[in-house]
């Protein structure tokens, strides 16, 4: 223990000021306008220190944490006007600008959060996020949980390492001030019988366990006005069959990686979003996620991982891409479509995306099939815009024989971008079909390494075109 | 304010602590929360409205703003922020802390919020010496207390000299 002490001699003043002030500010008659004492802003004077506490607040509102506690060493009026700060953010997290040059023990850093919430004065905490890789013990961080609470909390971001098993506190489960929870929890998450997120807005579990069906359901269907959920990474081995009902749900977002969960499909989620607009969901396949009504989603960004392990995800993405059907922009990474590859009869079984206008292939877009590709985009009777993030070059041993003419070209694809462009076979070979035949395209944008440009646009603009006021640019490579 | 149109005629007349006076439509004047709420209660428009704090040269600069932002439909959002972010550059520190007291005293939530978000920005980042050598901070700390403050806030200090 390093601090000097950790009663505070006197309580901060800011309540004062602000009182002062209040005062003075709803006058009913003209007579009562008057300021505080004079404040002399000539030059030379020290005029911060002497604003009124509430406007002092209001700056200190505008800085960081960080910068707002060190005004402390300003002089002994500063020292403890930082404590009213309503959004407080800790992390203890190496900062990169600065190297350090002394070492800073976690232990101090857990004490130093401790003492935030010692001395912070009675108004509202707005936001709290704590953010330490230093092992803590449950008891604490339920004190800091209880505090924020006391001080009505909207937003609270607890990224912790838990020394063993945490039971969060009860009352937080029913917390009315709360709008916003983001819990990044390296255990399973144990939840009291009782639960009414009555406004929360936005869930983020983040290596979170979920410990069996029926709290996992209990904990989603106690949102009622839940509009963004994010579950990263979270842990499902305990869980067979759920189902996330949440009608206000605007946006969903799952990212489930193998490596942090193990079995294939072994955990059923249903997910009932009519008002979803906004979908990611990044899988490995851990979860069979099951999509249903999202009949207003605008857009959704869908990656498979792993497309080559052993069991067959065949059908889990035809439900999945079934699943946005409504959708008007999609991504989709090249594994996702890998899957597809050896489906028969894929045009049959695919559904059709009458809404969809922008097309984004993703990811490495190593293993480009164009079998599945044409398919899909046959599949888009209104695709405006196709672009490849990424680039491709194809694996295909088919030897490039494309079927017909999606209709798409003809009708509605005005423009097309390719990244990683140059003149490899596969990217030659689809540029030539693509403009012979994509009869309304408007733009096509190569983004490609600037060796010799003019030669290249000379070559390409020598190319049959189908649509006579295509533009070809080429431009520089992206750099993200 | 669309509420205001129909008295859009109606002016007042507000004199500022040097005594200059200014003639301000009604409109203008509603942008001030602590003159709306005169004007709702019974106070006759009439009258001229004494702010015995705040000088001429800094009032012209507050009904500067207040007509900017009562004038401009609320479609030009992005003409509004272009017109707060030029309306602080280059203004000194003395000028600014006028501006800030007078946003607060006349309740503009807006000139409020541009005034400290300044402030604010010349704080950020910079080593306490620096801020305190700014805004004429004087250090009444004896070394030890400084000391003693410094290591009990060291996180917030990480970085700094």
């Amino acid at each position: 223990m390093t601090f000097r002490s950790l009663i505070p001699l006197f309580r901060p003043q800011m309540g004062q000021g602000k009182r002062q002030r209040d005062d003075s500010v709803h006058p009913h008659s003209f007579a009562n306008i008057e300021l505080s004492d004079e404040q002399d802003v000539g030059d030379g004077n020290d005029i911060i220190s002497n604003l009124p506490g509430n406007v002092i607040h209001h700056i200190l509102s505008f800085l960081s944490t960080k910068d707002a506690i060190r005004t402390s060493i300003l002089s002994t009026k500063w020292e403890y006007l930082w404590t009213s700060i309503s959004d407080i953010d800790l992390n203890d997290n190496l900062n990169d600008t600065f190297p350090r040059t002394t070492k800073w023990e976690y232990r101090n850093f857990l004490d130093f959060v401790d003492r935030v919430f010692h001395f912070h004065d009675e108004s509202v905490i707005k936001s709290l996020t704590i953010d330490s890789s230093e092992p803590v013990n449950s008891s604490l961080v339920n004190s800091w949980i209880s505090a924020s609470m006391r001080h009505n909390i909207q937003e609270l971001t607890l990224s912790l390492c838990w020394k063993a098993q945490p039971v969060l506190p009860c009352h937080l489960f029913t917390c009315q001030s709360l709008v916003t929870l983001k819990l990044f929890m390296n255990w399973s998450l144990k939840v009291p019988s009782q639960i009414h997120f009555s406004n929360l807005k936005t869930l983020e579990l983040s290596y979170v366990t979920f410990s069996d069906d029926n709290s996992t359901q209990h904990l989603f269907s106690s949102c009622p006005v839940l509009q963004e959920l994010a579950l990263v990474h979270c842990g499902w081995k305990n869980v067979k069959t759920i189902m996330i009902c949440i009608p206000t749900l605007k946006r969903l977002t799952i990212e489930d990686e193998a490596i942090w969960a193990r079995g294939f499909l072994s955990c059923v989620t249903k997910i009932y979003a009519a008002n979803l607009i906004h979908l990611r969901c990044i899988s490995s396949l851990v979860v069979d996620f099951r999509l249903y009504d999202l009949s207003s989603l605008v857009d959704a960004s869908i990656g498979l991982c792993d497309g080559s392990s052993a069991e067959d995800g065949t059908p889990q993405v035809l439900g999945l891409l079934s699943g946005v059907v409504n959708v008007k922009k999609l991504s989709i990474t090249s594994d996702t479509l890998q899957y597809l590859t050896l489906v028969e009869n894929l045009s049959d079984r695919l559904p059709t995306f009458y809404n969809m206008a922008h097309l984004e292939l993703n990811l490495d877009f190593y293993g480009l099939s164009f079998g599945v590709l044409m398919v899909l985009l046959e599949k888009s009777p209104k695709l405006e815009f196709l672009n490849f993030e990424q680039g491709f070059y194809d694996r295909d041993e088919d030897g490039y024989t494309l079927g017909r003419v999606p209709s798409c070209f003809t009708s509605s694809l005005k423009t097309v971008g390719i990244a990683y462009f140059d003149e490899d076979d596969a990217k030659m070979w689809f540029l030539r079909f693509l403009l012979k035949n994509a009869t309304v395209l408007e733009r096509l944008m190569l983004r490609c390494y600037t060796r010799d440009q003019q030669k290249l646009s000379r070559r390409l603009n020598k190319l049959p075109k189908g649509s006579k006021s295509c533009v070809i640019e080429l431009l520089p490579l992206l750099r993200s | 304010m669309a509420s205001s149109i129909e008295n859009n005629n109606e002016k007042l007349t507000l004199k500022s602590s040097d005594g200059e006076e200014f003639l301000v439509e009604k409109h203008v004047a509603l942008q001030s929360t602590l003159l709306q709420n005169m004007l709702d209660s019974d106070c006759s428009s009439a009258d001229v409205i004494p702010l015995p704090k705040i000088d001429a040269r800094t009032l012209a600069l507050v009904l500067g703003y207040c007509k900017k932002h009562a004038d401009a439909s609320s479609s030009k959002q992005g003409e509004l922020n272009s017109f707060d972010s030029e309306f602080l550059k280059d203004m000194d520190m003395g000028a600014l802390f006028n501006l800030v007291l007078a946003a607060n005293f006349m309740e503009i939530k807006g000139l409020l919020d541009i005034a400290a978000q300044k402030i604010a920005d010349t704080i950020k980042d910079k080593p306490h010496q620096e801020v305190r050598e700014i805004f004429h901070v004087e250090n009444d700390y004896t070394p030890e207390e400084e000391a003693a403050v410094r290591e009990e806030n060291r996180w917030a200090f990480e970085g700094f000299p």
